[in-house]
């Protein structure tokens, strides 16, 4: 067994990664040690890497022990870079955590900056040379066999590389020394996938004071959402999808989402969809950062009004936010109109539609020559049914254990299935009418000569 | 509505319920969607059945009279199934009843809880005619005064339709009006008829008759006056 990591006491005992328990123990009788959690550290590192999401939308976790911020055009809102870089490394030491962090050109040089610079290292722009230079070659982000080489050879610190002919490095060493540092130098692009796709429609507020009372957090999102909407406005489109982050002063962040039914940019309308989520909140100590982002966006131009469909139009704008008030709660995807499709199944000649669009308005006639059942069951249920002469209709069936004389059949009905989309497509099928004594009225179908039943008549 | 107490104590007080009740249903002023047969329609509040505000219909036909309903009614409507129910219902089908298959949204509940709060963000939006909830679970009676005052409040009708296996009506319940409707034999081919009873009119009397839906004429027609089936004490004609 060997020690994972060491905290910064042990560090001072002469205690290392790698090191083997019983040496370790040797050095420090007292030394408590805890099973690593791999799993438990990367997950936390990206709950970091969220929470992060204050600063930038572009984070992502580095390593196992790193988080790369892209804050191009961020630094301004938080008072500069120096500001940002306090703010970030005082929550995070609040929270526990001993930080190094680094700012600089690249990510390269950032990496090295705050792994081998003072603890708050800013590189000027276009410092990254001249800072580089005078660190050891494993601020590269090398791996061990690499550094361990350069060393050999004398190649202690990064400025030492620039002297030597590129081409007998990358022989040597191969192309990833090169490229490590380029990148670092910013000669080589190298991209940060952030976790999640960033969006350019984002607001964020900071209140002065952390929010604690539902009243003030409604107030604040209804600043947010103004702001988004004028933009959204300005954009054309409209929010199909809305996220509020909510961060705690504890570090807690919650995320609320909202979907709407067809393009939004109303305020107002936008705020009625965030009461519930919002009611579950539970601000803790405090909400201190709010950021609202617009994920999901559609066109949506200047209302035009029509002569023709005035009413149906007006109809379907009445209809729009009781939709999207039952789709946020219930899912979108259970709310949906039966369209017509062209298939002669019945159980496929729906399909289901977004209850925003407008109605498909078909003249076609039903594909079946009689009238389709008022119900139908989720799938056809598999009864036994008592036949008699061939084309005449069962004389009982018995479904679900219970036996159901018939007085009355109406067919058969023939439906063939879509034999030409495979080659084991099943028999055809034909449908029977049936009444019953009491008067139930049912549809039954016999397909290769077993019997189903799929829908009731009222 | 029919004042049959003799009593002027009594239908002072008759009139005095009848104005809370229509101040909790709100200010709307009421309607009422005539069935087409004078003879129910007489029995119901001015002179068919009220709209905005809740009805309850059950038994194994009462997706024909509700669609017959909603065709009379030709408003957009929502329908909230529960997403447990094996019988869906089959929007084609409302063609014949003169709905066009698109008019209905489905709206599929996770619980009982979501269906009722889905039916009455329905009713109170005012956006809507009817809004119908396939009812697998009971229903107490404050959910259903809620559900009626929503109604009220939006103008719409909302029909609940227990889905139970045994049918039996939800009870107690605040639905204005109470119907079953059992299939009887039907005569001619595409003409269902049914035993449509009324079980429950807050304001008039009962009744039980048997109908016949004619879809080439789109109406609803009565075949006879239910006499040969024993009158439970239910079902006499006494007032509310």
């Amino acid at each position: 067994m060997r020690l994972d990591s060491v905290d910064a006491r042990a560090e001072a005992r002469g205690l290392a990664p790698g090191m083997p328990l019983p040496d370790a123990r040797g050095l420090a009788s007292d030394l408590q040690t805890f099973p690593a959690a791999p799993k438990a550290e990367a997950a936390l590192l990206r709950r970091l890497a969220r929470w992060c999401e204050r600063y930038t939308p572009w984070t992502a976790p580095e390593g196992r022990d790193g988080l790369f911020l892209e804050i191009t055009g961020c630094a301004h809102l938080f008072g500069g870079e120096a500001a940002l870089l306090g703010d970030l490394t005082r929550r995070l030491r609040g929270f526990g955590f001993t930080v190094e962090a680094g700012l600089a050109d690249s990510p390269g040089a950032a990496w090295a900056a705050a792994r081998f610079g003072s603890g708050t290292e800013i590189v000027a722009p276009g410092g990254s040379r001249s800072f580089l230079d005078a660190l050891p070659v494993q601020a590269l982000r090398l791996t061990p066999e690499a550094a361990e080489g350069l060393e050999r050879l004398g190649l202690r610190r990064v400025g030492q590389l620039h002297a030597l002919p590129r081409a007998t490095l990358a022989a040597r060493f191969g192309r990833e020394l090169l490229c490590r540092l380029d990148q670092a130098l910013g000669h080589e692009a190298e991209s940060i996938s952030p976790q999640r796709p960033t969006n350019a429609l984002r607001e964020r507020l900071e209140p002065t004071e952390p929010l604690i009372t539902p009243e003030a957090l409604g107030t604040a999102l209804e600043r947010l959402l103004e702001r988004l909407c004028r933009r959204l406005e300005s954009g054309g489109s409209g929010a199909r999808r809305l996220d509020l982050l909510l961060f705690r002063v504890d570090g807690e962040r919650r995320r609320l989402t909202i979907g709407t039914s067809r393009p939004l940019r109303d305020p107002r309308r936008l705020r009625r969809l965030f009461a519930e989520p919002l009611e579950t909140v539970d601000p803790g100590f405090g909400i201190e950062t709010l950021v609202l982002e617009a994920p999901r966006t559609d066109p949506l131009t200047a209302a035009q009004q029509g002569l023709e469909r005035a009413t149906a139009r007006r109809r379907s704008d009445e209809l729009a936010p009781l939709l999207d008030r039952l789709g946020n709660r219930l899912g979108f995807s259970r709310l949906y109109r039966q369209a017509p499709a062209d298939r002669f199944l019945p159980e496929r000649a729906v399909r289901r539609q977004p209850p925003a669009e407008t109605p498909t308005a078909t003249a076609e006639a039903p594909p079946l020559a009689g009238r389709p059942p008022l119900r139908l069951l989720r799938r056809p249920w598999p009864i036994e049914a008592e036949t008699g002469p061939p084309l005449t209709p069962p004389e009982a069936f018995v479904w679900r254990g219970r036996r159901y004389p018939l007085s009355a059949g109406d067919g058969p009905e023939r439906i063939l299935p879509p034999w030409w989309h495979s080659p084991n497509t099943p028999g055809a099928r034909d449908y029977w009418r049936v009444e019953d004594e009491a008067g139930r009225r049912f549809w039954i179908y016999r397909q290769d000569g077993a019997w189903y039943l799929q829908g009731f008549f009222p | 509505m029919t004042l049959s107490s003799p009593n002027p104590a009594i239908q002072d007080l008759q009139r005095q319920i009848a104005r809370l009740e229509r101040q909790g249903a709100g200010a709307l002023p009421r309607s009422s969607l005539p069935l087409g047969i004078p003879r129910i329609d007489a029995l119901l509040p001015e002179g068919g059945l009220p709209l905005g505000c809740l009805h309850e219909v059950s038994g194994a036909a009462a997706d024909g009279f509700l669609a017959v309903i909603a065709g009379r009614l030709r408003a957009p409507l929502l329908w909230c199934l529960d997403e447990e129910e094996n019988e869906r219902p089959y929007a084609p089908a409302l063609r014949p009843f003169g709905l066009a298959p698109g008019a209905a949204v489905f709206a599929c509940c996770r619980s009982s809880k979501d269906l009722l709060w889905a039916m009455e963000e329905g009713l109170r939006s005012g956006a809507l005619g009817l809004v119908v909830a396939d009812v697998r679970e009971r229903i107490d009676l404050a959910a259903s005064r809620r559900l009626q005052l929503a109604a009220g409040a939006g103008g719409a009708t909302g029909i609940l339709l227990p889905r139970r296996s045994d049918s039996a009506p939800l009870n107690p319940s605040a639905a204005v009006t109470r119907w079953r409707v059992e299939p009887a034999p039907q005569r001619r081919r595409n003409r269902p008829r049914w035993h449509l009873e009324l079980l429950r009119n807050r304001k008039g009397q009962h009744g039980a008759w048997i109908v016949e839906w004619q879809e080439k004429e789109g109406r609803l027609a009565l075949v006879s006056a239910l006499a040969d089936r024993p009158a439970e004490a239910e079902r006499e004609s006494v007032p509310a």
